[in-house]
């Protein structure tokens, strides 16, 4: 008997649909209804075990929606904190020299106006 | 044009558009499926607080990837696979923690008329929780919603990413999954099982 078969029967089972048809086959292969019951015990055990009534705890939605704006607000911040393509948050050490360098015509800037344009490293 | 009245499959390409600029359709979308997410996170970690927690988790990780999911009627199995995977992760995580600590002698719970039940189900969180760490995630997915959540096979299949029309290949791999939980459940639950067994009328755990 192939699986698609077997499955047949242990549904017809599950739903107490016990007819000639099945008590042949059963006769036939001796070792599906201890298969059949040992899977119909794991179900009434976890079924057992999953009785008691779930409910979503209060707050719970409002919880999740103050996650929600939290990233959500970081995530806005961090797409503001970028400057001429690059993250100010970056500390990378290509990071570090690109603002040293912006901190070095800034100061050249200072000094004389026409040189210190930002954003041009 | 009001929110609430759109198909999950609208509200859903809607949030693919939105995201991340605007989170006005994604909260409608999590007032939708915040029940189921958190029975399944619920069903694999049984503590309200671990439940609470990993849900924030699934619906942040929702967040992040619903830009990126292909097709807007998968959501509802992929929603399911997070909720599960994460859930899965998170158990695993407080049994590496558990097995890390000290035990000390558990307290024997006290039998009274009523509590048998809820004393038995105590007993068995423990050690259905080990278990289900010990199977494969799918049967783990398997079990969780047909056992637990009473899911139909044609939701189970979308979230095993199996054809619908193969209801039988789902029905198989559920009760592979089961027998795979019981030989588990007998090698791993020696003291909860006599139990089990006597309360339940269970003849082959």
């Amino acid at each position: 008997m192939r699986d698609e078969e077997v499955l047949l029967w242990i549904e017809r089972l599950l739903r107490d649909f016990a007819d000639e048809d099945l008590d042949a086959a059963l006769r036939a292969y001796p070792d599906i209804p201890e298969v059949i019951q040992r899977a119909w015990e794991v179900r009434k055990l976890l079924r057992f075990f999953q009785a008691e009534a779930v409910q979503v705890p209060m707050g719970l939605e409002k919880a999740v929606f103050a996650r929600l704006r939290t990233v959500h607000t970081g995530r806005e911040f961090l797409d503001l904190t970028s400057y001429a393509g690059r993250e100010l948050v970056d500390l990378s050490s290509q990071g570090l020299l690109f603002w040293l360098l912006e901190l070095v015509r800034l100061l050249v800037g200072l000094i004389d106006p026409a040189a210190g344009t930002p954003g041009l490293a | 044009m009001v929110l609430s009245t759109l198909s999950d499959k609208e509200l859903v390409a809607r949030c693919k558009q939105e995201l991340p600029g605007s989170t006005g359709s994604y909260e409608l979308l999590v007032q939708r499926y915040m029940h189921q997410v958190y029975r399944v996170v619920y069903g694999v970690v049984h503590q309200r607080e671990d439940a609470e927690d990993i849900t924030q988790e699934v619906f942040l990780k929702v967040y992040n990837g619903l830009p990126r999911l292909e097709k807007a009627s998968s959501f509802p199995g992929w929603l399911y696979r997070i909720a599960a995977n994460t859930a899965l992760d998170a158990l695993e995580k407080m049994q590496r923690r558990k097995s890390n600590e000290i035990s000390l002698p558990e307290p024997q719970p006290v039998a009274v008329a009523g509590l048998e039940d809820s004393v038995l189900r105590a007993e068995l969180r423990e050690c259905i929780q080990r278990v289900l760490c010990q199977l494969k995630r799918e049967q783990v997915v398997a079990l969780v919603l047909r056992d637990f959540e009473g899911r139909p096979y044609e939701e189970i299949s979308r979230v095993l990413e199996v054809e619908e029309e193969k209801q039988s290949t789902v029905k198989m791999r559920i009760h592979r999954a089961r027998l795979a939980f019981q030989k588990k459940f007998i090698q791993m639950c020696e003291k909860v099982k006599t139990k089990a067994r006597q309360r339940l009328s269970l003849s082959t755990m």
